[in-house]
């Protein structure tokens, strides 16, 4: 393996092994040896992982982080599993996914392409392909999600923080973009991260939720982020992963009239300054939006018009 | 379900015409069968054929959509197709 890595990228999985030898071949299709593949098993039984990823043991550009669960007798928190990885890479560019997901290696080409155009770029993401595996739900019915494939092509360069502050605030009557800036799903470069991980104690996180944590405190820093609607990587959602519940309806509803509940009540967008200020953890506001919205559309049929908001 | 093919044909004027339509059904039916349920009428995509189940294939601004019986729910099938299929980006950063 070359001694300069260009790009690594990094699978954390735990007791998930179903779809590992999916992700890591398709990465390794590459035909570049300036790559690396590291995988950081958090599982219960690590044979199952090894025996998923046998066929790759010989690739010089693949390796396994060794699993400590049964030496240690403790299970990494996703905080510790990636800060593994990321303690592992050496490489120039980073990128996490999921143990359900598949990175497409056409972005190692990219990358090389687009770095002599906009050399100040710290931050590329692009908006991921969403796939439910399987027909059925586990209870038999069918999801009936469809494949999706978005056929944009062309590379943007957006403000970071602009885009930060639509996402926490959602100013306009429609969906703010999401996360824009993300190690998560997207290729961040290694002296960004490093400049986070020594501004934080040598810690890469400060929270669990790891995507959101890093993401954010990037997006904060950086002036300027690459976004590419060409999609390099496929967000995969099978019965273990945790976005599996998005797809059904019903659990969709009950949580949002739970969390309506919670709430009781919501004055508007000053509270998010409360919030923020309140050292609120990262993924309320990932379901705020979702739920006001909700809300919002039920009052405005209920009575007509008016944007208050109420308890139920 | 009948009208699906039609229908979405019909939404998607004005963002994606029916020249492009055919090129979307045309790069899917490169790799996979296709079989719609509804003929449509379009210069084309008169050759895909190869009927293994029904599936609905639609485009919606410059999203293909289709059925994920046609990659039979799985992961591996999906990426290979996908992957494919999406355009390389272009690089004119703006």
């Amino acid at each position: 393996m070359s001694a300069n890595i260009f790009h690594t990228l990094i699978v954390p999985t735990r007791n998930r092994p179903e779809y590992l030898s999916v992700t890591v071949a398709t990465y390794l299709a590459s035909p570049h040896d300036d790559i690396e593949c590291l995988v950081c098993d958090g599982s219960d039984a690590p044979d199952a992982v090894l025996q998923a990823l046998s066929g790759f043991l010989s690739d010089p550009r693949f390796r396994l982080i060794d699993n400590t669960v049964q030496t240690t007798g403790i299970v990494p928190s996703m905080q510790a599993n990636w800060s593994r990885g990321l303690d592992a890479a050496s490489s120039r560019w980073l990128s996490v996914v999921g143990d359900d997901d598949v990175l497409d290696p056409a972005l190692i080409e990219y990358l090389r392409l687009l770095e002599p155009r906009v050399p100040q770029i710290e931050a590329v993401n692009w908006f991921s392909m969403q796939f439910d595996i399987g027909l059925h739900d586990e209870d038999g019915c069918p999801r009936l999600m469809p494949a999706k494939i978005p056929m944009g092509h062309q590379t943007l360069i957006v403000d970071a923080r602009t885009t930060l502050m639509q996402e926490l605030t959602w100013p306009k009557d429609k969906k703010p973009p999401g996360m824009v800036v993300s190690l998560y799903h997207g290729a961040i470069r290694r002296s960004m991260l490093e400049r986070i991980r020594a501004e934080r104690e040598d810690r890469w996180f400060r929270f669990q939720i790891v995507d959101y944590d890093l993401g954010w405190s990037i997006a904060a820093r950086i002036g300027q982020a690459v976004l590419v609607q060409r999609p390099f990587s496929i967000n995969g959602h099978g019965p273990k992963s945790n976005s599996w519940a998005i797809g059904k309806l019903s659990a969709r509803r009950e949580r949002s009239q739970q969390w309506l509940m919670e709430a009781k009540r919501f004055d508007g967008w000053s509270d998010i300054t409360a919030f923020v200020e309140a050292g609120v953890e990262p993924d309320f506001f990932h379901t705020l939006p979702m739920a006001v919205y909700g809300f919002r559309q039920a009052f405005v049929a209920s009575e007509g018009g008016g944007i208050r908001y109420r308890s139920t | 379900m009948n009208n699906f093919v039609n229908t979405l044909i019909w939404d998607c004027r004005g963002q994606a015409d029916e020249e492009s339509f055919a090129w979307y059904l045309a790069q899917i039916g490169r790799f996979l069968p296709i079989f719609l349920r509804q003929p449509i009428n379009l210069s084309g995509v008169r050759w895909l054929g190869g009927v293994r189940e029904p599936v609905f294939v639609g485009v919606q601004g410059d999203t293909l959509a289709f059925d994920r019986r046609l990659v039979e729910g799985d992961l591996g099938r999906f990426a290979a197709l996908a992957f494919r299929m999406v355009p390389p980006p272009m690089y004119c950063v703006g």
